[in-house]
């Protein structure tokens, strides 16, 4: 007996040696200035934190796409690392990266303030910070996010959950029972979504909610939640969905309904709009990677004056009516989904002002794009003062919390006022 | 522990009691005081309850959808369960889960025929089982570190190998066997899978020579090889079989929402593994039935079903939800008990 637990702490002993000497291996290969000299091309980095679905896919393929184009190829050494769900570990990849000589950082955050004290550390060296979809608080850090964003054509009208959530109210002329699909708890993007939707649906008594379960942006898993839903209440009128709505019409689909439906921009979802399925198509544009990364190359080449610090994505809106297939790979004609690709595919990868230059093939490869084009004025996608507080938790200088009563639809939702 | 009241005979041999002789309300009573049999009464009783959280119900329609959403957490309690039974853990559960559905929607879509899809996806889940089994069995390393890094590992392959397009479509005819919408003699075709792959699982289980090794090697090791039982291969072949289980899960998945991305496989492991105990096995194996797996399985579907009904808050469906489940094992834990103190 003895003797076998001396081999097993031989055998536990060597698995130990040998993971050390891999992990010293590979903290040398990546450590500073390891890789082929310094001061040839500045370093830029690509962090995700989560993965392997279409939305973080596309997102990142976008932005190494920018970052790859040969007029920034040239200057710039673009590497893309995938941090995981751990948020200590996103920490220690951010200070690598700090410590490795990195000048842009651009990343999806986990936590809007977990990331505080690396970021201090990195922007007191110089290195500039771009986050997309998901917001940090910290102040010397580039926010680009749609959460707050309004509609294009009508920029008062804002916030993804409150504007499906009226589109919503509207297709049932006010009255009806409703689901509401939401994100993953806890996060900001899903609380945002889910109060500014609220504070729509509060004002209408004929609205019902008789279930509310969390599909945590996955189709196949909100298909399963509103499938259980249904096996309560198959007389539902409608469903106020985020990420995840491909599934909830599958679920509606099984159980032989044809009921509104709002949710954000799978390819699914536009086909059967595009067919004349009720409902409307908004949500988050995986284009926001492309855009962090051209913001953040345009502040290492010409430097940050005129970029402001939070930059809102404008708010895609497709509906039953507009919603019409694309012949090619371009946004063209007023055409807004793929029917070739995936279901889950997320459509949303072009932005007429911000990211003329997407193209489907760059979605999906991260490679192909030839040139670059200008930004537009920044200061035309600066988030108003009054929507600061959803993004960084506080408000400007000279702003203070109260309700937001003028310029912004829906009326009286909690913002920053002077 | 027990002195000896029974009586003995002339060359002082105790003279056992007649089994015919047990009482009847003592027999039903041991019956009853089976975890098997507990967790298939609270699975029951959850339908005439559920009245309480809607109106609607109980319903033939929430039937169904126990039965159709019950058929992933049946599968992937199998293999998981056949696992639990030797003593271990498999945790690259959601990873295989993932490849099958991938590999088949991949290969499907790139012109395989959809059964030859099926079959080598299932192979490569297969494979996946077998090395687990070979690290477990031969390198002797504890399962859950095993399988935890194994799945790990799949999971960066998987995600290194599919860049640019996560998502799989599924083949229309896999869908369509496993979206609900079809019916086969009236009842939904999940359910037939259901009830088929239970029906194999069990014989494998409960009725065949590697099923029994398997308790065997579960209960002890030692005793096993002492006594001849080829513990290394019996070992394997259970990891290869949990392999095989997560992988069909996947399939299943793929087809059900018609279209499956990486992280298709992440809300089945700890379920896989609560199906399990709720079901009765013993968390340390050797002892469990795929019977009460089952009916744990279906417990949890319909449980959750009944929630999503009551219409509380996610926190309040939480608390409930693991507040119920320590309820079954109370009860699985006292009948075992009762049980005990008969014999």
């Amino acid at each position: 007996m003895a003797s076998k637990t001396k081999k097993l702490s031989r055998r536990v002993g060597a698995v130990a040696a040998l993971a050390s000497a891999t992990i010293l291996l590979a903290a040398c290969a990546t450590g500073p200035g390891a890789s082929g000299g310094d001061g040839q091309k500045d370093k830029v980095f690509l962090n995700l934190s989560y993965s392997g679905n279409n939305w973080q896919d596309e997102a990142a393929n976008l932005a190494m796409a920018i970052a790859g184009a040969p007029e920034n190829a040239e200057r710039y050494d673009v590497t893309k690392q995938i941090s995981g769900t751990d948020v200590q570990k996103q920490i220690s990849d951010l200070q690598s990266m700090i410590a490795s000589g990195a000048k842009l950082i651009v990343s999806y955050p986990l936590s809007p303030t977990a990331l505080d004290q690396v970021m201090q550390e990195g922007c007191d060296r110089g290195v500039t910070f771009v986050f997309y979809d998901s917001t940090v608080n910290a102040e010397c850090a580039y926010n680009v996010a749609f959460i707050t964003g309004a509609l294009a054509d009508e920029p008062e009208r804002a916030f993804f959950g409150a504007q499906t959530a009226q589109a919503l109210v509207d297709l049932l002329d006010g009255e009806g029972k409703i689901f509401l699909n939401r994100g993953v708890a806890g996060t900001s993007t899903d609380t945002v979504h889910f109060d500014t939707a609220m504070s729509v649906f509060s004002k209408y008594p004929g609205i019902e909610i008789v279930a509310e379960f969390y599909g945590n942006w996955d189709s196949s898993q909100s298909q399963q939640e509103t499938a259980k839903a249904l096996a309560a209440h198959p007389d539902v009128d409608g469903v106020w969905s985020q990420d995840g709505e491909a599934g909830v019409l599958k679920a509606l689909e099984a159980a032989g309904l044809e009921i509104p439906v709002t949710g954000e921009n799978s390819n699914y979802f536009r086909q059967r709009l595009s067919e004349g399925w009720p409902g409307v198509s908004s949500g988050s544009p995986p284009a926001q990677a492309g855009v962090a990364m051209k913001v953040g190359l345009h502040i290492l080449e010409h430097g940050a004056d005129g970029i402001p610090k939070n930059i809102e994505m404008p708010l895609p809106w497709v509906t039953t009516e507009t919603a019409k297939a694309c012949e090619g790979t371009e946004f063209v004609d007023g055409c807004n989904y793929f029917p070739g690709e995936a279901d889950t595919f997320v459509t949303e990868v072009f932005q007429a002002d911000l990211l003329p230059e997407a193209s489907l093939d760059a979605a999906k490869t991260g490679t192909g794009i030839s040139e670059v084009q200008d930004l537009p004025k920044m200061a035309d996608f600066a988030q108003p003062e009054w929507r600061r507080i959803y993004t960084r938790a506080t408000c400007d200088e000279g702003w203070a919390e109260g309700t937001v009563t003028d310029n912004q639809i829906p009326v009286g939702l909690p913002g920053c006022v002077q | 522990m027990s002195n000896n009241t029974l009586p003995t005979d002339q060359t002082g041999s105790t003279i056992l009691p007649d089994p015919r002789q047990e009482t009847v309300p003592r027999r039903i009573g041991a019956f009853f005081a089976q975890p098997v049999v507990i967790v298939w009464m609270i699975f029951v009783l959850m339908f005439p309850l559920s009245r309480i959280v809607s109106p609607n119900f109980p319903s033939l329609g929430q039937l169904e959808s126990t039965l159709i959403l019950g058929l992933f957490l049946v599968v992937v309690a199998f293999g998981q369960g056949f696992v639990i039974l030797t003593g271990g853990f498999d945790l690259s559960v959601p990873q295989t889960v993932a490849l099958g559905a991938f590999l088949t929607g991949y290969l499907a879509n790139t012109g395989w025929p959809v059964l030859g899809a099926i079959a080598a996806a299932t192979i490569g889940c297969a494979v996946m089982g077998l090395i687990n089994g070979l690290l477990v069995a031969h390198a002797k390393f504890p399962p859950f570190i095993v399988t935890l890094a194994t799945g790990s590992i799949l999971g960066s392959v998987l995600l290194g190998v599919s860049r640019g397009t996560p998502a799989q479509p599924s083949p229309a005819a896999l869908s369509s066997l496993f979206s609900g919408k079809e019916s086969f003699l009236g009842v939904p075709t999940p359910i037939w899978a259901l009830v088929i792959f239970a029906l194999i699982a069990y014989l494998i289980q409960m009725r065949s020579t590697i099923g029994r090794r398997t308790y065997a090697v579960g209960n002890s090791e030692i005793a096993s090889r002492v006594a001849g039982v080829p513990v290394s291969s019996t070992l394997i072949i259970v990891y290869t079989f949990a392999g095989i289980s997560s992988g069909l899960a996947g399939i299943m998945l793929l087809g059900y929402s018609s279209g499956a991305d990486l992280n298709i496989g992440a809300s089945w492991l700890l379920p896989s593994i609560t199906a399990v105990v709720v079901g009765g096995s013993a968390i340390r194996g050797g002892a469990g039935s795929y019977v009460g797996t089952i009916g744990g399985a279906l417990l949890l579907t319909v449980l959750s079903i009944d929630l999503s009904a009551a219409g509380a808050s996610e926190g309040v469906k939480q608390i409930l939800y693991g507040v119920i489940i320590l309820i079954a094992l109370i009860a699985a834990r006292l009948g075992k008990d009762t049980g005990a103190a008969r014999t």
